[in-house]
Formats: C-alpha cells, sequence, structure tokens
C-alpha cells in the first residue's frame, strides 16, 4: 500500500524534526558578543539571529560611549569600563557557562573578563581579535598610530576619531569616535582559572596567501598557538561577520567544544 | 493500536496543523523594547522577556545608563535625557520598526520621551504601574522632593537600600538627574500611538480608590487609553512574569477611544 507507506515515512520525518528541535534544547547555550572599536552590538545583530534561531540565548553587549550608547561621554571612559560592561552584564542577568566572544578591539574586552570571572566561562572565541599579554594595552599589543601615509588620527572629546569616520552621520546604525582610553590602559590576564580557559582563535582571512603569512608573522595569532589554543580561520575581510554571519554561526557552533592543547614553554 | 491509514493521516495532519501554527506564530511576531523602573535593571524583566521569547516574539531589555549592568557608570550628570537616548539610540542603531515600547515605574517617564522623539517607530505603548507625565513634568515638579531626601554622589539613596551589596542582581542608587528634568510630551504624532495603561492591583486594595486618586491613571483616562489593571504588588513582573507577557501579547491590539 503505496499511501501507508509515504504516510509513514512522513510521520517518522516529523517525528524526527521533533526529536531534533527537543535534543538542540538540551544543548542551549548562552553567548555573549563583544563588538569592536567604533561598532556596537549591532555588527553582531545577525549572527546573534542564527544563534537565536538555533535556540540559543545571545546578549550582545555595546560598550559604553558606542552604538547605542554613543551619547554617553567617552571622557573618563577606559579598558576597565569596558571590562565591567560584559561582567556586569553576566553577574546581573545571572549568566553561567558563557560563550565569550570579542570581535578586533573586544579581544582586550574579553580577556579582561577572563581574568575577571572565569568560573563563569565555559568557552572563548577571538574573532580576528587582539590577544594581549598580560601587562599590555591594545598600543603595546598592535603599536599605536597607523603610520604610511594616512594622517594621524585626532582625539576629540576623549574620543580617537579616525578619518574614515561619518562626520555628521545621519543614519543608523553608525561608526563613531573611540574612547582613546581605552586603548591605553593595560589588562591583565594572570588568573590561573582565566589561562586554563579553552580558547578558539578565529583569525578572518582573505585567501591561503594572507593566512600562510599571518600564521607566519601576526603576534595574536602567534601567541594563541603558544597558548595551546585551537586556531580556526574563517574566511573574509575584517569584518566577516557582516559577509556572512550565518556561516559564522556554524563556525561557532561547530567550535564550542575545542579544548586546548598542551602549552608550548 | 492499529496503524492504519486513516490513523496516520489524522497524526500526520495534526503534525501539520502544528506547523502552520508556528508558521502563523511567525507573521505575528513583534519587537518588544522594555525599560525597567528607578534603582532597578533590566535584569527584573528577564523572566517575562523570556515567555515573551518563547512565544516567538524579539525582546529588548534596555538597562538605563548608571543603574543595573551600567551601575558602574557615573550618576553625575545623568538626567532623563540621558535615559531617554539610552532607549532611542537603542531602536535606531538596532533599526527598529513597529516596536511595542513599555515602561514600569519610572520607567513611564522614560518611554514617554521616547514617544516624543520617535512616534513613527512606535505601534504600541504600555505602561506598566508607571508614570504618566503631562508635558513640561519633572518627577520633582509634581511630587516635590522625595521624603528622607539623601543624595551620594549624583544619586538618590532610599532608606531601604543595601549601599554595600555582594550578591547580583541588586537595586543601587537612582540617578537624581532625572528627577528634576522636565519631559517632552507635545509632538502630535506621539498622542496618537495607541496606549495600554496596566496599573498593578495589589491585593485587598480597591481598583475603584486607586483611580480616584492616581493621577497616572487619570491621565491615562483623559487621553483615551486603555486600562487593563493587573494583580500584583509594585514589582508583579517578579510575582507573575507569564500571565504578564500574556496581558502584553493581548494588549498588543487595544485601541484608545476618542476623547473629547
Amino acid at each position: 500500500m503505496k499511501l501507508f507507506r509515504l504516510l509513514t515515512l512522513l510521520l517518522v520525518a516529523c517525528g524526527a524534526t521533533t526529536l531534533a528541535r527537543a535534543n538542540h534544547h538540551e544543548e542551549k547555550l548562552t553567548f555573549v558578543l563583544v563588538h569592536g572599536a567604533t561598532a556596537g552590538g549591532y555588527e553582531w545583530k545577525e549572527t546573534g539571529k542564527y544563534l537565536r534561531d538555533e535556540g540559543h540565548t545571545v546578549y550582545r553587549v555595546t560598550l559604553t560611549a558606542l552604538g547605542e550608547r554613543s551619547h554617553l561621554s567617552a571622557e573618563g571612559v577606559n579598558l576597565t569600563t569596558h571590562i565591567n560592561d560584559v561582567v556586569n552584564t553576566i553577574l546581573f542577568e545571572d549568566l553561567h557557562d558563557v560563550v565569550l566572544t570579542g570581535h578586533s578591539y573586544g579581544g582586550m574586552v574579553i580577556t579582561g573578563v577572563m581574568d575577571r570571572i572565569p568560573e563563569r566561562i565555559k568557552h572563548v572565541f577571538y574573532f580576528d581579535a587582539a590577544v594581549p599579554e598580560d601587562g599590555q594595552s591594545i598600543y603595546d599589543s598592535f603599536g599605536g598610530g597607523r603610520g604610511g601615509n594616512r594622517p594621524e588620527p585626532q582625539v576629540e572629546n576623549g574620543r580617537l576619531v579616525m578619518d574614515w569616520l561619518p562626520k555628521n552621520p545621519t543614519s543608523w546604525p553608525h561608526n563613531v569616535g573611540h574612547p582613546i582610553g581605552t586603548f591605553t590602559e593595560p589588562v591583565s590576564y594572570k588568573n590561573p582559572a582565566a589561562l586554563a580557559l579553552n580558547v578558539t582563535y578565529v583569525p578572518f582571512v582573505r585567501d591561503a596567501a594572507d593566512e600562510t603569512e599571518r600564521a607566519a608573522n601576526n603576534a595574536a595569532w602567534q601567541r594563541a598557538k603558544a597558548r595551546g589554543w585551537t586556531i580556526r580561520p574563517y574566511p573574509g575581510s575584517h569584518t566577516a561577520m557582516l559577509e556572512t554571519p550565518k556561516e559564522l554561526a556554524a563556525h561557532i557552533l561547530a567550535n564550542v567544544n575545542n579544548t586546548n592543547a598542551p602549552a608550548a614553554d | 493500536m492499529k496503524f492504519t491509514p486513516r490513523f496516520l493521516a489524522l497524526v500526520l495532519l495534526t503534525s501539520l496543523a502544528a506547523v502552520v501554527a508556528r508558521a502563523n506564530h511567525h507573521e505575528e511576531k513583534h519587537t518588544y523594547v522594555i525599560v525597567h523602573g528607578a534603582t532597578a535593571g533590566a535584569y527584573e524583566w528577564k523572566e517575562t522577556g523570556r515567555y515573551l521569547e518563547e512565544a516567538g516574539h524579539t525582546v529588548y531589555r534596555v538597562t538605563l545608563t548608571a543603574l543595573g549592568e551600567r551601575s558602574h557608570l557615573s550618576a553625575v550628570g545623568v538626567d532623563l535625557s540621558t535615559h531617554i537616548m539610552d532607549v532611542v539610540n537603542t531602536i535606531r542603531f538596532e533599526d527598529l520598526h513597529d516596536v511595542i515600547l513599555t515602561g514600569h515605574s519610572y520607567g513611564g517617564r522614560v518611554i514617554t520621551g521616547v514617544m516624543n522623539e520617535i512616534p513613527e517607530r512606535i505601534k504600541h505603548v504600555m505602561y506598566f504601574d508607571a508614570s504618566v507625565p503631562e508635558d513640561g513634568e519633572s518627577s520633582y515638579s509634581r511630587n516635590g522632593p522625595p521624603a528622607n531626601l539623601l543624595i551620594k554622589n549624583g544619586r538618590r539613596i532610599p532608606e531601604w537600600l543595601n549601599e554595600n551589596p555582594t550578591t547580583y542582581p541588586h537595586n543601587v542608587g537612582q540617578p537624581f538627574g532625572p528627577y528634576l528634568e522636565a519631559v517632552k510630551y507635545n509632538n502630535p504624532e506621539a498622542f496618537k500611538l495607541n496606549v495600554t495603561y496596566v496599573p498593578f492591583i495589589a491585593e485587598g486594595t480597591d481598583p475603584a480608590e486607586r483611580a480616584a486618586r492616581d493621577r497616572n491613571w487619570q491621565n491615562a483616562v483623559a487621553r483615551g487609553w486603555t486600562v487593563r489593571t493587573f494583580p500584583g504588588s509594585h514589582t508583579a513582573m517578579l510575582e507573575n512574569p507569564k500571565d504578564l507577557s500574556v496581558l502584553m501579547q493581548a494588549a498588543v491590539t487595544d485601541t484608545n477611544t476618542p476623547t473629547p
């Protein structure tokens, strides 16, 4: 009986979907996503949506004086302010087993968060991000200024105003000048429990040549490797999450259970 | 039980109906922007928000500057405009439209300013046991100085506040600036928004008696807003978040009655 067989097949398929959905819920994760310099939580909206669609909980923290918090003064805002933005989100929302991610400058912030509350963190992702040593500021880590033939960035009202920023933006979202105090304050990264966290370092790479060159010469990459972190390159520009958010969400989910290799000494 | 084609067809139809129901849910999906009250933080709306999310809606719980997980920020210089911008910028930077905007307690002053600033982004507004200020009014101009006023570092410290909390989440001193700043509510587009006013009615209290003396309630009625009472204390969202989330979904289609 053809109809019977067809109906049985469909029924099994429906059942399998339901089971898959139920399993999903059991493995539900809590993500805390931290954006980079001059940006805001909005840059991770699409990636966050795909993670939510898979049943996970997503917090996109916007750092003080940036994005939808850019009406706040940047004067006096430093790296500690931004670390507190994330630490307090985790404490006030009572989050545990957090998958913590940082993009670009956000690597400085999440390093400080790891040092403060490692017991709340399950896994960490650095997306094309700064990987500082204990006691380094991002300027120590990367070198200040821009060099080359580009004009030196200007500081206005406590913000580093890059030449490419929109002058008087009339549309949203938009990048804004970055609080300079966050670039000069060193980060603390010496808590043994923080050093023991499993971390995945995800450089965004343009092509094979870019990957080879940076694996050989990029300080963040080499620190990640020396610490035994899992390295999982992802194709795209420095803002790859805006180009392929769905695939990045899949990349994140595929790597949350990575474990560190023994660190090289 | 025999797995006859008829039985299987029935089960299949039921499954399909569930899938269709889920799809319909997605079509009616709303975007909620939820604003907490004085000394609190978005954490007070975590459970209510979770129920809304489980029903397929998108939820933004904004924590106001110098409160909750933003309490490490100085309260000096924080005023009502700061808190209004916290919400306006969330809506702009996240590119939200047809927002269901809700405010609790002091949050009523904040959402009033948001309505005045960007009415075109708002689909419906809900005041939960909240202030309903008039144009040009501040908390101070309506109520005078709070009783036993103690201000430290730009924050009002209520008598009941634990100033050295060691657990999370916790209340913190409320920035005093917002008490003093008058709210603007003079945009004709803001007046047209459909609003539901939801007083929380504590057990043993008389709603009629409250309606007769509560200026917020009276302003709501005068403006033709829909009034829906909800049982509970001033923080009823902590007591009965699930039922409150049901009200928040039902009230979305409330429409104002014409006012003289």
